[in-house]
């Protein structure tokens, strides 16, 4: 290609260009067969922007075999994918008048549109005859730059912002800036000891407030950082206190998040940031509305179904808490088959966990050590109602680490080896009506701090023994028939 | 021609227009067996859909679909016991206590109050009723609780009230309906059949959904309140009887030795067996189980039934009547089967319908002979499922299909010596004990003569999501495809009532 005939080709450019600023007003009404054209945009783009590459790639490829001189076929790239590019920016013009795109992307997006046609046109005349590499490369640079920019801006309208990020393997996440996803923003893992202020509103406040308000800057004299500078916090007689727990309505930092955001005083300031979502401003509200302070534990604070409704939308499910909270892999299923074919009922006691609840009349299974071993961590409750329990079962069932319920009730169980179930932490329940226990084996239990609720109706107890146990475990529901 | 080809021709030759039927009509079969059955109630579950999987895949056959599966998350309760007071009993004269209704009676009920409302009998302006009873608060928790109920009174901190439940229905027969399978027109599963689906059976020698029913008539709506509706039949309610033989057509017939009806049981199941191979029709399984499950009663459901093996201080305590129907028996039968494993105990008790057109409807005739007649026997279920342990894992629940206008009804506008109450859906009382219910609690509040909600409204299909999750179910996932949709017991609504859980 010629110098002469690249002039020509640039002014060609230029003009087209031109007339399509001219003529295409961003505020007018785009005609009918334009409106058609319009909607074409997205297909035609990619054209323009294949070819460009593709002149991109020729020309990185000759630069590397040290050859100074554009082929032909690169040149034919670079006018193919100008031209085309006239015609995208032509169509998105239409585009544009058709209206729906956000301004603030579509501004550079349309600018780049126009860069990149004449950008490819003088990278073909400065390929011909531009006296030095450096201008060569400066065009290249200057079209693909444009092409990968305005082409992700145009994809950000098309897509939402997060489209292509979206999957970004984790390591490279901190690369493209990327926020932890939902499900991983709240850790609930331990709901009985990490308090709400820490699992829910730190992480909030931090992706929202604390780049003016804490780390370092101090806007307007708020520092949501810490808990103690939150609980620290005066505000101005005229405006309510930042926090007044149990009322959000009359708590500062609920006020200035919920106002519109064209409000002087909404926060975060409008548009240089973005306001909470509604997902964020209600769990601030629960927070303060529900009092719930600096320490007070999630599993502690009451959930109205809108707040475990949102927690369930960020794929937090139901929290769970004592035995259910525990971890285990999967039980031995052969070891289940087999207890079950002894005459044992076991179930499971909900799908995707593997807790075990053991029912029979017949309790000479449980001494089959080398397999009711491979089972004894997950089996939670066990019932041996009106069967032939003996106490020699009760000092088995202590070898049974998570047990949450055991019902001897209706046997011979005499209570004299309840002491074995002292080590089991999660024995919440314990059914003895009906057996032969007495004063001297509620003993045993004062020591069972977990348990809720015991039933010794028709056995040998006496009321002094029924009082000893209740002084002993106050917190503990001992029906003794009454 | 090869050997194999003409072995083929010939194979063809043979394959008539029977042979494609027969193999075709089994594809449709499975296609329709798969499609009946779907994946269990619980997807993903490692042990609970055994029975189902196997169901679905017709593999070993005589894998009980009444095995224990497993529900979505840890059940609270694993049997309920529905105490149905069927008639609609009236709030006014038994929990929801309006002092201003009393100093209102008999003066007219005012237009504003009647615009737009539809009642089942009322016409023209009727008188407002004051409560026809006296109302004392009892317990911690103050419940008020007329002097109908002087036994129940003493149990108040071991239940919740619903005070403003709610249903769409104000006929007995569609509003029972509603109240258990989630619909108020016939074809749908009840709440024991849902949860038989879902949970099976604990006992796998006792029907898993018992039904007991006493007073003059059976519920209007008829067996479809405790019927599978398009659930394998083998989740049906079972009506025991406690005189007589408890369940009809059990027991052999003359003639027929134990011994022989058990072989012709397994001759008759062979048979059924052969059929399911061939048709793959699911309700030959049902029928197979039925036989089975029959054969085995014979000898378990007579030792459960038989109240009179219960020490005479707990059949005094129920106010048991041996030899009769009573509802005091049928409380008691309840207590021994959820003892036993079984899974929904459905007791219903006529009589409640007190418009007033008569002594027996009478609120202060009928009305009072219902309240005695339940009054003791329910108190002393609740306390012997407390003391037993029985409580922690049963759900009692006790309500009518709707309630009744604090208005008086007047069908006939002559003079009447009986004082009745009209329906009313808007607004009505039920409670709740047991299996992780709140304790001495109240949820909902009605205005101040008991007529609108004023706050904790609780509709049937919340009610009915409740239930389920207490057995360790979301009413959402507990599904059932049925012509072409996905069915569950709470239709397209249905709220779980967490203010009343513990």
């Amino acid at each position: 290609m010629t110098t002469r005939s690249a002039l020509w080709n640039a002014a060609a450019t230029s003009a087209a260009m031109l007339l399509i600023l001219l003529f295409v007003d961003p505020a007018g009404r785009a005609p009918e067969w334009a409106r058609f054209m319009a909607r074409q945009h997205p297909a035609i783009v990619h054209l323009p922007i294949g070819f460009l590459l593709f002149g991109g790639l020729l020309a990185a490829f000759r630069r590397w075999q040290k050859e100074d001189q554009p082929g032909r076929v690169e040149q034919a790239a670079l006018v193919l994918g100008g031209w085309g590019g006239v015609a995208a920016a032509a169509a998105g013009s239409w585009l544009i008048q058709m209206g729906g795109y956000p301004t603030d992307a579509l501004f550079w997006h349309r600018v780049l549109g126009f860069v990149i046609p004449l950008a490819a046109a003088g990278t073909v005349l400065a390929n011909v005859s531009a006296p030095t590499r450096g201008l060569r490369g400066a065009s290249w640079t200057l079209l693909v730059g444009s092409l990968i920019v305005g082409g992700h801006l145009g994809g950000e309208m098309t897509h939402g912002k997060a489209f292509a990020a979206e999957y970004t393997p984790g390591m490279l996440k901190p690369l493209v800036g990327d926020w932890p996803t939902l499900e991983t923003r709240f850790d609930l893992s331990q709901p009985e000891t990490s308090s709400v202020y820490e699992v829910i509103v730190v992480p909030i406040l931090r992706t929202n407030c604390t780049s003016c308000h804490g780390e370092g800057r101090t806007k307007g004299g708020l520092d949501l950082a810490t808990a103690d500078a939150i609980a620290a916090h005066e505000t101005d007689t005229e405006d309510d206190p930042l926090i007044t727990w149990g009322d959000a309505q009359s708590s500062l930092l609920i006020q200035r998040i919920v106002l519109p955001i064209e409000h002087p005083r909404a926060m975060p300031p409008y548009p240089d940031a973005k306001p909470l979502s509604h997902a964020d401003v209600e769990l601030l509200r629960w927070w303060v509305d529900s009092g719930a302070g600096f320490e007070k534990p999630f599993s502690a604070v009451a959930r109205p179904e809108a707040i475990e409704h949102l927690l369930g939308l960020y794929g937090l499910g139901d929290i769970l808490t004592g035995v259910f909270a525990l971890d285990l892999p999967q039980p031995d299923s052969s070891a289940i088959a087999e207890i079950k074919d002894w005459g044992v009922t076991i179930s499971y006691v909900a799908a995707d966990m593997q807790l075990l609840e053991w029912s029979g009349q017949d309790s000479s299974p449980l001494h089959e050590m080398a397999v009711t071993d491979r089972i004894k961590e997950h089996v939670v409750s066990v019932d041996l109602s009106g069967g032939n329990a003996s106490d020699a079962d009760v000092t088995r069932l202590g070898d049974f680490p998570h047990l949450a319920s055991v019902d001897l009730s209706r046997t011979a169980v005499t209570g004299s080896t309840l002491a074995h179930l002292a080590g089991l932490e999660y024995l919440t329940r314990l059914n003895l009506y009906g057996t032969r226990v007495d004063d001297a084996a509620l003993e045993h239990l004062a020591n069972l701090s977990a348990l809720e609720s015991v039933y010794l109706w028709q056995t040998n107890v006496t009321d002094e023994g029924v009082a000893r146990l209740r002084d002993a475990l106050p917190n503990a529901e001992i029906n003794f028939g009454e | 021609m090869s050997i194999q080809d003409e072995a083929r021709l010939r194979w063809a030759h043979l394959q008539t227009r029977r042979h494609f039927l027969k193999s075709f009509s089994a594809g449709v079969g499975s296609i329709a067996l798969s499609s009946i059955l779907g994946p269990g109630p619980v997807m993903g579950a490692s042990s609970g859909t055994d029975a189902l999987d196997a169901f679905a895949t017709g593999a070993p056959l005589g894998n009980d679909p009444l095995l224990p599966k497993t529900p979505h998350f840890p059940a609270k309760a694993k049997h309920v016991i529905f105490l149905h007071m069927a008639g609609a009993p009236s709030q006014h004269e038994l929990f929801d206590y309006k002092p201003l209704l009393q100093r209102l009676d008999g003066q007219q009920t005012p237009p504003s109050l009647l615009e737009g409302k539809r009642f089942a009998f009322i016409r023209g302006i009727p008188k407002l009723l004051g409560p026809q009873a006296t109302f004392k608060q009892y317990g911690e928790s103050g419940a008020w609780v007329s002097n109908h109920l002087p036994n129940f009174s003493r149990i108040v901190d071991d239940v919740t009230f619903l005070k403003a439940m709610h249903t769409d229905e104000f006929n007995h027969a569609p509003a029972q309906l509603f109240m258990y399978t989630g619909s108020p027109r016939l074809g749908r599963p009840s709440l024991g059949s849902w949860a038989l689906y879902g949970l099976g059976s604990e006992n796998q020698n006792l029907p898993g959904f018992v039904v007991l029913i006493s007073g003059a008539a059976a519920p209007s709506a008829g067996a479809s309140v405790y019927g599978s509706g398009f659930l394998p039949t083998v989740y049906q309610g079972v009506q025991c009887r406690s005189d007589g033989d408890p369940v009809l057509f059990l027991s052999d017939p003359d003639g027929v030795s134990r011994d022989m009806r058990q072989r012709s049981i397994e001759a008759i199941n062979e048979i059924n067996r052969q059929q399911y191979e061939e048709t793959q029709d699911p309700e030959i399984l049902t029928r197979i189980s039925q036989y089975e499950l029959a054969f085995r009663m014979q000898m378990s459901v007579p030792e459960a039934m038989d109240i009179h093996t219960e020490p005479e201080a707990i059949q005094t305590e129920y106010g048991v009547e041996p030899g009769k129907v009573s509802f005091a028996n049928n409380c008691l039968l309840a207590r021994r089967l959820v003892e036993r494993g079984v899974r929904f105990v459905q007791l219903f008790h006529w009589g409640w319908d007190s418009h007033g057109a008569g002594e027996s409807e009478a609120l202060t005739h009928g009305f009072v002979e219902r309240c005695k007649e339940t009054d003791q026997a329910m108190t002393a279920l609740l306390s012997d499922l407390k003391r037993r342990g029985l409580l922690d894992e049963t759900l009692v629940i006790w309500g009518g299909e709707f309630g009744r206008t604090p208005m008086l009804e007047n069908r006939t506008g002559q003079d009447n010596p009986f004082v009745g109450r009209d329906h009313q859906s808007d607004v009505y009382t039920m409670w709740m004990a047991g299996a992780g219910v709140k304790r001495g609690f109240t949820y909902g509040e009605t205005d101040e003569i008991g007529y609108q909600p004023v706050s904790g409204r609780v509709h049937v299909h919340d009610l009915q999501a409740t239930i389920l999750h207490q057995l360790g179910f979301d009413h959402e996932r507990l599904t059932f495809p049925f012509q072409g949709r996905d069915f569950r017991l709470t239709d397209v609504s249905g709220r779980v009532v967490n203010e009343i859980l513990a």
